[in-house]
């Protein structure tokens, strides 16, 4: 038995498979063959690993053996079968086609390993790639053919079927001043929604063409794709190939790239079939402006529908609102009519009430027809006060929803690096020119910034300010020179780097002020120096420069990197500074932050604040497992830096996860990790905040490697976030980030406790072993009811991160196994709900038995990971 | 009989033939299909990866079967795994040039006594980190040639680091060797680095800085196996290791001429029945312990071999004790011998009846028999902490030790100028040693305004003012055909040992030939000076140096020596004022002139000894003037930029 059928959402498998007409279907073999012999144009590498077999197995008896080179696949893509491409004048397009393949392999099964790229060929920049990959764990055997397909659209040019943008978040790091009026208009002509939906006046508008010359986030519209000579468009053709397995041309143990696991694939035919035709009207996609919003805000959804019936359709578009476990509210309802083989894009907002539910929301948009739903999409946002609790950098995923792009739920942008000179100098002298920042020697501009954070609100992401506690940049000299009490010791700095720095800069203002174009900021030498916040002066400086820097920027917060306001003992001049008394300075440093914190909230009553690191080192003591924790209540200090609690909490990153791979390490063996996560969580939860772990190496990338997978999948189990992308999992088709987004309040809500001795109340009765007693929570509700949440995980292959070459997939639990929970005390009923990503985002109640002893359940199956949620009843 | 030579050779062929099959050497790829050279041999195996900076990424000691690069990873490269990784210290070497360079490679020798090959690659000369947009001239164009030899029935090898100049100028870098590995990844290891306070041994003591011999080891006491490095003595700057995960030392006084390359040599050993390391040079390797029993003191000795071939050591002890009473004392024991050395160590035992209190200091003297005959004196010490309160070498402050062991003195390549060379007194020109902020005092400005100045390209060397990580001088003419081209160097905040002390060394034999030194001031100048040893170019500071010398205070200029050539056609009718200063005095043994005062202290003194002139000015342009209104500081003068340049030109003789 395969263990995952198709390559496709369930739900798109269900499309009227057995009425799908075939439109063409390649032999393998022929494809290759000329004259009853490989074709000479096939270039000869790969001619020398392709072989036509005889086989028994296929109709025609024949297929096409390939074989893979391993040392021809870590350095590039292997292409080695493509159909002849079918015009689409001889398609029924618009529409949607099953696109198969019927093949077999010899090699590890079980693995990620050496995928197998089938499809259409798309562009992204530079690169191509095929629309999916077919990998080891998806072939139940060796030598046995498995057929796998996805559904594939052709559809009209986007300003025919009015494709709604998904609008791109921005950020400063990257992008110059020289922007400002191409973000400008674009982020107008973005908000216009006549622009938005009629996307053919840009096109014809030579003079907002030109402003928009890349409109951000849209397709590109070529001109001559009108929907006139659509149809004479570009063809169908599908392809295979070995895609690259390992990125950066190295195969780390499975940090970024795999070892090769295939040694051949033979393919029987490649098949393309039309799907049967809509008898309604479709919902295409729901898609939420905001990612996330505050309660109060305005939503906008915007739905898109296609009438493909044949006939005129009309109907309601009903929008309800999913929350928490069951919470259903219907929003809206708009009547609709849309004629055979039109498109359109419906605006419908959206009041969201100050006291609505907070945490994820699911929305669903519904065409209905005499009460019954004919068709319908739904996507997935964040509603919540603080934007930490809420905090995604998106991920990967296996979705392959033939009608649009799937969403990145990344809704938190950080300008890195954003600082005039940092802590002594946040803000440049002159704001309004350019200037370079001092951690990362771009060009930015505060009118750039504002014009950033106003597009990121209005489409419901967060912005944060980076902060660092040091001082960056020449004015780190210039402010040391006057100052130099302020600073720790000397400062490693250079009359040359001055010079460099000074001339870049002047460079970059000159040719802003004269209207030239935008000079490239060269390298730069860097320099991060402390400061010592004894001085009121320089206290001063750094938070109304923050606050300036909030006021004209309208940032949500600042990310701090590392504390800053931090008192240190001795000064530059070697003169001793302060309080003597280590703990006396860190509690002083804190009332600095609570002062710096409230005054800013005088001005944004909304501000919050998030930290790399702590005062305390606290973090160097919980990442180590052999470490008791330290008593919340001997870190005041701590304490004020995260307090708050859901609504106003802070974050506290910490960076050293990125070395956790390390095999000295303590988390290097990844139960450890899962353990320590939870721990530090817990932690920071304690003090009223949230916590983020860190990124392998910085590679925030969420390669779909075991290790990978598993280093940013155990934080969000383990109540953390994660600052990168979540990689796609084996079992699951819409990916974690979407599954965080929707279930955020059962992994990040501070008030859930971790349940330290959770395996002693806990049973899960599977021969397999999995994960579940270190990461256990709880919380009381306000009705009386209490809650576990119990996450359930299938654990890694291997004891300890990268040292997995073929990148194994842990074996699927593919029976119901049994969970027993012990009733707490005072309690006598519950009910069960599964919170599973896996193969889609959804929260499935569990039949249960209760009493006051216990709850028994049964989990269907485990893939990677499920997350189990207990509501004890009185 | 014939027959029964012909059974043992029968018997013993196989045997020989798996312990004596020599030294192998191949082009492979390793599991990943990554290029690699691998050096086999009876005791080592090893790759070295020409794509990772020719360091090596594997390393089995065969008596052990220990790969101790397996779990660190080198392919992680930023988790600095490997040994051999070349870094500058000016670079970080998390982003250093070399870091995961191809080097190019040539196989030299193929076996089987002895296999050797040799990379190569050229320095670009980055400072802080590659692409950082600075380069320094000491670190371009520099030829890194990296041999490794190994050799059949030798459990070690040697690596040969020899540093070519391909440039224009003389080079300096602060040549960095980085070593990564795990012994025993999960029980621990442990670095061990001889000090003059006795051998460190604790992981947090990261930098070592009063090294006293030129080795370096990282032990598994559990596992009782290890490493040690032999390196060069004299040319270390410190030891380093990262807690006890890298064995590293940082190289000094790398000066490498265009007619003289540098050579060194790194010798690994691998060790086993060792727990520790006291001392290691090229003729054996040894652990001393010391245990206190009812009635005597009892110390082993275990002897490994090194890389030389030795017939027996001697070992010649006095142990010295009473160090924290007024009287010290010294006993002498019986000397012991081993003999047969390898790579299992042999052990002699030495009791010491009616021992002194702890702690003891051992003077020890190997004297080694060579195959050959002939004898060789080595001399080391052990300081045996024991039962001692503070269980290391250190006084009730904390801070003194109870008794510094001997550091010989280094003893690194200083070239000597020709017997005839000169000051070159045709046209006028500078070099200056810009430490920061030289750019507010406007020295360049005050140096292009010389009256026919004769400024190169090159003549400002840049740098923070004092050697740090990530940072380094950009320029500096250690090449004496370019340095007595120079009327005058400038020093404008800079330590003095800046140049290191080869430099130091060099510019001493141009001060000699007459040359102008100039020293203008600031938060780096004037701290610190040569010592362990002294060293004669800190004669030519006329100031008592000190540490955090800068005070904050608005004083005013004063008292200035108004016929001095130095004030030519300078008004001093409106004297300026200091908003910091230096609190500095003069020393006393020195000729010196005070030329201009700054309150009660000096300002501008004048230290001339024949037809060498030094200026010092005690300038230091810290302070805020917009919160002095009124107060002019000197570097806002109007006459401060005539002033510096009629003090270069007056230590030139050009006044």
């Amino acid at each position: 038995m395969r263990l995952f059928p198709f390559l496709l959402l369930a739900s798109w498998a269900t499309l009227n498979a057995e009425e799908d007409a075939p439109l063409r279907q390649f032999l393998a073999h022929e494809l290759v063959q000329k004259d009853g012999k490989l074709d000479t144009e096939i270039p000869k590498q790969i001619r020398r690993l392709m072989e036509v077999v005889e086989d028994e197995n296929t109709k025609s008896g024949k297929a096409l053996k390939m074989r893979v080179d391993k040392r021809m696949v870590r350095k590039d893509a292997i292409p080695f079968l493509k159909t002849p491409a079918i015009p689409r004048t001889e398609t029924r397009a618009p529409g949607l086609y099953r696109v198969s393949v019927r093949l077999k392999m010899e090699g590890m099964l079980n693995v990620i390993g050496t995928p197998i790229g089938f499809g259409p060929r798309s562009s992204s920049g530079r690169k191509t790639r095929l629309k999916t990959k077919i990998y080891g764990f998806e072939f139940s055997e060796q030598d046995k053919y498995h057929e796998f397909s996805f559904l594939h659209e052709i559809i009209e040019p986007d300003m025919v079927s009015k494709r709604p943008s998904i609008p791109r978040p921005q950020g400063a790091l990257g992008q110059t001043p020289w922007r400002l009026a191409g973000l400008k208009a674009q982020n107008a002509a973005y908000r216009d929604p006549d622009l938005q939906i009629n996307k053919e006046k840009i096109v014809h508008d030579q003079k907002l063409k030109k402003l928009v010359r890349k409109p951000y986030g849209w397709p590109a519209v070529g001109e001559k794709a009108s929907a006139a000579n659509w149809r004479k468009g570009s063809d169908l053709a599908i392809e295979l190939e070995f895609p690259l397995t390992s990125p950066k041309g190295d195969t780390m143990y499975g940090f970024d790239g795999v070892a090769n696991t295939l040694q051949s694939v033979t393919i029987d035919w490649i098949k393309v079939e039309e799907v049967a035709p809509d008898t309604s009207a479709t919902v295409r996609q729901v898609m939420p402006r905001k990612l996330w919003s505050r309660p109060g805000d305005t939503q906008e959804f915007i739905v898109w529908t296609h009438n493909r019936s044949g006939k005129p359709q009309a109907g309601n578009l009903v929008l309800t609102i999913e929350q928490g476990l069951n919470t259903k509210a219907q929003v809206a309802s708009k009547e609709v009519t849309i004629a055979d083989g039109d498109y359109r894009v419906d605006s419908i907002l959206w009041e969201i009430p100050k006291d609505q539910l907070m945490w994820g929301a699911r929305v669903i948009a519904s065409f209905e027809q005499e009460g019954e739903s004919r068709s319908s999409a739904d996507e997935f946002f964040s509603i919540h006060q603080n934007p930490w609790a809420v905090m995604n950098f998106g991920g990967n995923h296996r979705n392959r929803n033939p009608y649009h792009s799937p969403t990145p739920y990344r809704n938190y942008i950080e300008s890195f690096g954003v600082k005039a000179s940092d802590s002594v100098q946040p803000m440049p002298d002159d704001p309004s020119v350019p200037y370079i920042t001092g951690m990362s020697g771009y060009a930015t501009l505060i009118a750039l910034q504002k014009e950033m954070a106003d597009w990121n609100r209005y489409i419901g992401r967060s912005s944060f300010m980076y902060l660092s506690p040091l001082a960056t940049s020449y004015r780190a000299e210039l402010n040391y020179l006057k100052h130099p009490e302020w600073y720790q010791g000397r400062i490693s700095w250079t009359d040359q780097a001055h010079d460099m720095w000074v001339n870049a800069e002047n460079a970059v203002i000159d040719a802003w002020k004269n209207k030239k174009p935008g000079p490239g900021v060269p390298d730069l030498f860097h320099i991060e120096t402390s400061l010592n916040f004894n001085y009121e002066s320089l206290v001063k400086r750094t938070i109304e420069g923050s606050l300036a820097s909030i006021d004209m920027v309208g940032w949500d917060g600042i990310r701090g990197d590392g504390l800053p306001l931090a008192l240190a003992g001795r000064n530059s001049l070697g003169h001793a500074t302060g309080p003597k008394d280590g703990m006396e300075r860190k509690k002083q440093s804190a009332a600095l932050l609570r002062r710096m914190r409230s005054t800013i909230r005088k001005n944004h009553p909304n501000f919050v604040w998030g930290s790399n690191g702590d005062l305390y080192g606290v973090g160097n003591v919980l990442t180590d497992r052999r470490n008791a924790t330290p008593d919340i209540k001997q870190c005041p200090a701590f304490i004020a830096m995260f307090e708050g609690g859901n609504l106003e909490g802070g974050n506290y990153m910490d960076e050293g996860w990125m070395n956790a791979y390390m095999y000295l390490d303590t988390r290097n063996i990844i139960a450890n990790y899962l353990y320590t996560c939870r721990r530090q969580a817990d932690f920071t939860r304690q003090a009223g905040g949230f916590f983020h772990t860190f990124s392998p190496q910085r590679d925030g990338t969420g390669h779909f490697v075991q290790s990978d997978i598993y280093y940013n999948l155990l934080t969000i189990l383990a109540g953390a976030q994660y600052p990168g992308r979540y990689s796609a999992t084996p079992g699951s088709e819409t990916g974690s980030a979407q599954f965080i987004t929707r279930f955020s309040e059962f992994l990040w809500d501070i008030e859930l406790k971790w349940m330290k001795d959770a395996a002693d109340f806990i049973r899960v009765d599977t021969d397999k072993e999995v994960w579940y007693e270190d990461t256990v929570v709880w919380k009381d509700l306000p009705d009386g009811r209490r809650r576990y949440v119990i996450p359930i995980i299938n654990p890694p292959t291997m004891e300890r991160f990268y040292k997995d070459r073929f990148s194994e997939v842990a074996e699927p639990i593919k029976e119901p196994f049994e969970v027993e929970v012990e009733t707490p005390e005072g309690f006598e009923d519950a009910d069960v709900w599964m919170l599973t990503a896996e193969p889609h985002t959804a929260a499935i109640k569990l039949d249960a038995e209760a009493d006051d002893a216990a709850v028994v359940f049964e989990v269907p199956e485990l893939i990677i990971y499920r997350v189990i949620v207990i509501e004890f009843k009185k | 009989m014939y027959r029964s030579i012909l059974l043992i050779f029968a018997l013993t062929t196989p045997l020989l033939a798996q312990q004596r099959e020599g030294a192998h050497i191949e082009e492979i790829e390793d599991q990943d299909g990554d290029p690699m050279i691998l050096l086999d041999s009876e005791y080592i195996s090893m790759y070295l990866s020409p794509d990772y900076q020719s360091m090596v990424m594997r390393f089995v000691f065969r008596p052990s079967g220990n790969d101790i690069l397996d779990e660190i990873n080198p392919k992680f490269v930023m988790a600095g795994g490997g040994l051999l990784q070349d870094n500058f210290w000016e670079q970080d070497w998390r982003y250093s040039e070399f870091r995961r360079k191809f080097y190019d490679y040539e196989i030299l020798k193929e076996g089987p006594d002895e296999v050797s090959v040799v990379f190569s690659t050229k320095s670009i000369g980055f400072i802080q980190s590659a692409d950082s947009g600075v380069y320094s001239r000491l670190l371009t164009d520099i030829r890194l040639i990296r041999k490794v030899t190994l050799k059949s029935d030798a459990p070690y090898f040697r690596f040969d680091l020899e540093l070519r100049n391909e440039g224009e100028c003389a080079k300096l870098p602060m040549m960095w060797s980085h070593n990564s590995c795990l012994i025993e990844p999960d029980l621990g290891d442990q670095v061990h680095r001889p000090s003059a306070r006795g051998v460190r041994s604790n992981p947090s003591e990261n930098y070592i800085y009063d090294y006293n011999h030129g080795w370096s080891a990282k032990i598994s006491k559990d596992r009782k196996e290890g490493l040690v490095y032999l390196m060069e003595y004299d040319y270390i700057n410190f030891m380093y290791n990262c807690g006890t995960t890298t064995e590293e030392w940082i190289y000094d006084n790398v000066l490498i001429l265009k007619s003289r390359p540098w050579k060194s040599h790194i010798y690994i050993l691998p060790v086993i029945g060792l727990t520790k390391v006291d001392y290691a040079d090229p003729w054996f390797i040894v652990e001393v312990d010391g245990e206190r029993s009812k009635n005597s003191l009892d110390f082993s000795y275990k002897v490994t071999a090194s890389y030389e071939k030795v017939s027996k050591i001697t070992f010649n002890t006095n142990v010295e004790f009473g160090h924290l009473t007024e009287k010290t004392e010294r006993r002498h024991l019986d000397p012991v011998t081993v003999e047969g050395l390898s790579v299992e160590p042999k052990e002699a035992a030495i009791s010491i009846p009616n021992p002194p209190p702890d702690p003891v200091l051992l003077n020890i003297k190997a004297y080694i028999e060579l195959p050959d005959g002939k004898l060789i004196e080595k001399q080391f010490q052990h300081f045996h902490v024991g039962n001692y309160r503070f269980k290391d070498n250190i006084r009730q402050d904390l801070k003194t030790p109870v008794v510094r062991l001997n550091r010989p003195i280094q003893n690194p390549y200083i070239p000597v100028p020709k017997e005839n060379a000169k000051i070159n007194k045709d046209g006028f020109r500078v070099f200056a040693m810009l430490g920061n902020h030289s750019t507010h005092l406007q020295l360049r400005e005050a140096i292009r305004s010389i009256p026919d100045i004769r400024l190169g390209k090159y003549d400002f060397g840049y740098s923070p003012g004092f050697v740090v990580q990530h940072n380094g001088l950009t320029d500096f003419p250690y090449d004496y055909e370019r340095l007595f081209n120079y009327r005058a160097l400038v020093f404008a905040n800079c330590q003095t040992t800046l140049p290191r002390r080869v430099g130091s060394s060099i510019v001493t034999n141009y001060l000699r030939r007459g040359g102008g030194l100039v020293f203008s001031g600031g938060d780096s100048a004037f701290r610190v000076e040569w010592d362990d040893p002294k060293h004669e170019f800190d004669d030519y500071v006329p100031f008592k140096v000190r540490p955090f010398n800068i005070k904050k205070g608005v004083l005013q200029l004063n008292s200035p020596v108004a016929e001095h050539p130095i004030f030519k056609d300078i008004d001093l009718t409106k004297l300026p004022c200091t908003l910091y200063y230096h609190d500095l005095e003069l020393k006393p043994n020195l000729p010196s002139k005070v030329l201009m005062k700054v309150g009660e202290r000096p300002f501008i003194v004048e230290l001339t000894r024949g037809e060498q002139r030094t200026i010092a000015v005690l300038s230091c342009p810290f302070g805020d003037p917009d919160v002095h209104p009124g107060k002019v500081p000197y570097w806002k003068w109007p006459e401060w930029q005539k002033l510096f340049a009629n003090i270069v030109r007056y230590a030139g003789h050009d006044l």
